[in-house]
């Protein structure tokens, strides 16, 4: 710990420009990284310095701490920010770092270690009394205890493959005459996928909210909270849109989860910025889900109603900064109006969320009171296979939720995405279901009730197509310069 | 209203939403999902799974292919009722965006 002049930015994409800034706000210098395909992004081209690491792959570029970690060296780096993804929640990354001399501007590898072992946290959650699911390891020879222990987890239940994940393996049960088929079949089934039969069983949680809370620790022992983000609107686990503060739960469930959130991270010793995630039930009962060890994606909301720069504060910290002359008036703060982040990405959500690699012909960002744009790209850029297809983050904040949705909707209805399929259309169609409305969202929500969303051009549109064929010429200089992939279901 | 012509496409954005439309209305036609010809990988993948061989008839969404790319599986469906003439891809293989995973037999 020390002050830090030049520092490392280990991630690519929108979070490595929104790094940049931070530091340079703070007048620190900064070197970047690129891969071949991302040869002249936006993010190199911001930072002071950048460094060429070739190939395509994560493995080769962003992962390959063999040849980050020496031309951080040879540059005299003094610190690194690994973003989220990539080497983030690595600990012994940040352990090569820090053994370099090399601040890491994150949690201490020992925390991140600990709550990573799915194991280890349990005995945590214990030890600091965190709400977690009622579990019971599953013995299937003997059916009597097998019953009692299902009897004491309480229907309905979930059986699930020890040592897998994915779905395999897994058993919903709703009553005791189900319970040892469902169990033998779920048996069977963890062994042919993972080769191990046993199974556990915990308390199936109906229609669960997913909350999360944004912590902040510092290098001195203290650590604060910055209240919570929903974050129940998932497809395939990943997130698409997230909100603060979270819409119909009581202040005494929000603080509750809060507390238990700073009580455990506390207790490791936690420093830096960091998420405790939780499923809360319709009751407003709360179970510990998983601690992400890192700076969040939709660490934008909390900023923006809260009022605070979570990179700017991590870098304070990590130069040894106290919270409490970062933030010595913590006690008085209060979130101030809703914020709403957008993920947008190259994806037909029409066609099971597939990623749509192509050239980006025309990017055009609206301009708004109330509206921040994280991105990496421009136009003429390329999205790939080879990383996440994450566009732009839209976040937007306003006095309340609805007047935060309207302004959502306003910018992803003047924002212009050409050259590829976006997830644009499918964003504003979620933020106009009465539920998303209504705040009553669960984590299965747009698995079930969008499930058959599709999404054709209006016949009105393809009757003057030739018409727009003559307009759209004019307009095409400088356009694409790879072809797009198309997918073979676009010409339906 | 705003539109840009790239390749053989028009991209829109018409009324407040994003389009993506042929801009040939007669090949827009000719190439419509019923009259497929084949099943193209739209990007880059490895094929997992694949549910038909040659010869075989096939009805408007009877699974075809499951590949994965990105950590994630994707699964596709026949766009039409046919008699698949010829099978490319291979079970494991690793193909490239474009690749034929399967050729229905003409009309």
């Amino acid at each position: 710990v020390g002050k830090i002049t030049k520092i490392l930015i280990l991630n690519r994409g929108e979070i490595a420009c929104r790094l940049i800034q931070a530091c340079q706000e703070l007048g620190l210098k900064t070197v970047a990284l690129y891969s071949d395909p991302d040869k002249g992004a936006r993010h190199t081209e911001l930072a002071d310095e950048a460094i060429h690491l070739p190939g395509a792959s994560p493995q080769e570029t962003y992962l390959n701490l063999e040849k980050i970690l020496p031309a951080a060296k040879a540059l005299k780096c003094d610190a690194v920010h690994p973003g989220y993804g990539f080497l983030s929640e690595r600990a012994h990354a940040a352990e090569a770092f820090l053994k370099a001399s090399i601040e890491w501007v994150g949690p201490r590898p020992e925390s991140i270690r600990l709550l990573g072992d799915k194991l280890e946290a349990k005995k945590l959650l214990e030890q600091y009394k965190v709400p977690t699911a009622p579990w019971s390891e599953v013995n299937i020879s003997d059916p009597s205890a097998l019953e009692k222990a299902a009897e004491k987890v309480g229907y309905p239940l979930l059986l699930k493959a020890a040592s897998g994940g994915g779905g395999k393996g897994m058993r919903l049960v709703r009553e005791k005459s189900s319970l040892l088929e469902a169990a033998a079949s779920a048996a069977r089934e963890a062994k042919s996928s993972f080769g191990d039969p046993t199974l556990l069983m915990e308390k199936y949680i109906e229609e669960p909210r997913h909350i999360e809370i944004q912590i902040l620790g510092d290098l001195h022992g203290n650590l604060i909270h910055f209240g919570e983000r929903e974050c129940s609107l998932q497809r395939r686990h990943q997130k698409v849109l997230e909100e603060a503060p979270a819409p119909n739960l009581s202040q005494a469930t929000k603080d509750k989860i809060a507390s238990s959130a700073v009580t455990l991270c506390k207790g490791v010793g936690y420093a830096s910025a960091g998420t405790v995630e939780y499923l809360v039930d319709k009751h407003e009962n709360f179970y510990f889900l998983e601690v992400n060890s890192r700076l969040q994606v939709e660490h934008s909301v909390t900023e923006a109603v809260w009022g605070i720069d979570l990179v700017k504060s991590q870098l304070l910290i990590a130069q040894g900064a106290k919270l409490s002359d970062l933030f010595p008036h913590r006690t008085e703060m209060k979130p101030r109006g809703h914020s709403i982040q957008a993920r947008i990405y190259a994806e037909d959500a029409a066609q099971q969320f597939a990623p749509c690699p192509g050239t980006l012909s025309l990017v055009e960002w609206p301009q708004a009171v109330g509206l921040r744009i994280d991105t990496g790209v421009r136009s003429g850029s390329v999205i790939g296979l080879d990383y996440d297809a994450m566009i732009a983050k839209m976040t937007v904040n306003a006095e309340d939720r609805e007047c935060s949705i309207a302004r959502l909707l306003w910018c992803l209805r003047h924002t212009v995405i050409f050259g590829t399929v976006t997830n644009v259309n499918y964003l504003q169609d979620i933020l106009q279901q009465p539920k998303v409305r209504a705040g009553n969202m669960y984590v299965k929500f747009l698995e079930t009730e969008m499930k058959d969303w599709s999404d054709s051009p209006p016949a009105e549109l393809l009757e003057q197509r030739s018409n727009l064929a003559i307009n759209a010429s004019s307009e095409t200089e400088g356009g694409s310069r790879k072809a797009t992939i198309p997918s073979p279901w676009e010409r339906a | 209203m705003k539109a840009q012509k790239v390749k053989d496409k028009i991209w829109v954005q018409w009324q407040g939403r994003l389009y993506g439309i042929a801009a040939n209305p007669q090949s827009a036609a000719r190439k419509g999902a019923e009259e497929a010809q084949e099943l193209v990988a739209p990007f880059s993948c490895k094929v997992l799974k694949i549910h038909v061989q040659n010869g075989q008839a096939v009805k408007k969404g009877d699974p075809i292919v499951v590949v994965e790319a990105m950590k994630m599986e994707y699964s596709y469906a026949s766009p039409r009722d046919g008699t698949i003439a010829k099978v490319q891809a291979k079970e494991g293989e690793i193909v490239p965006a474009g690749l034929q995973f399967v050729q229905w037999e003409a009309k």
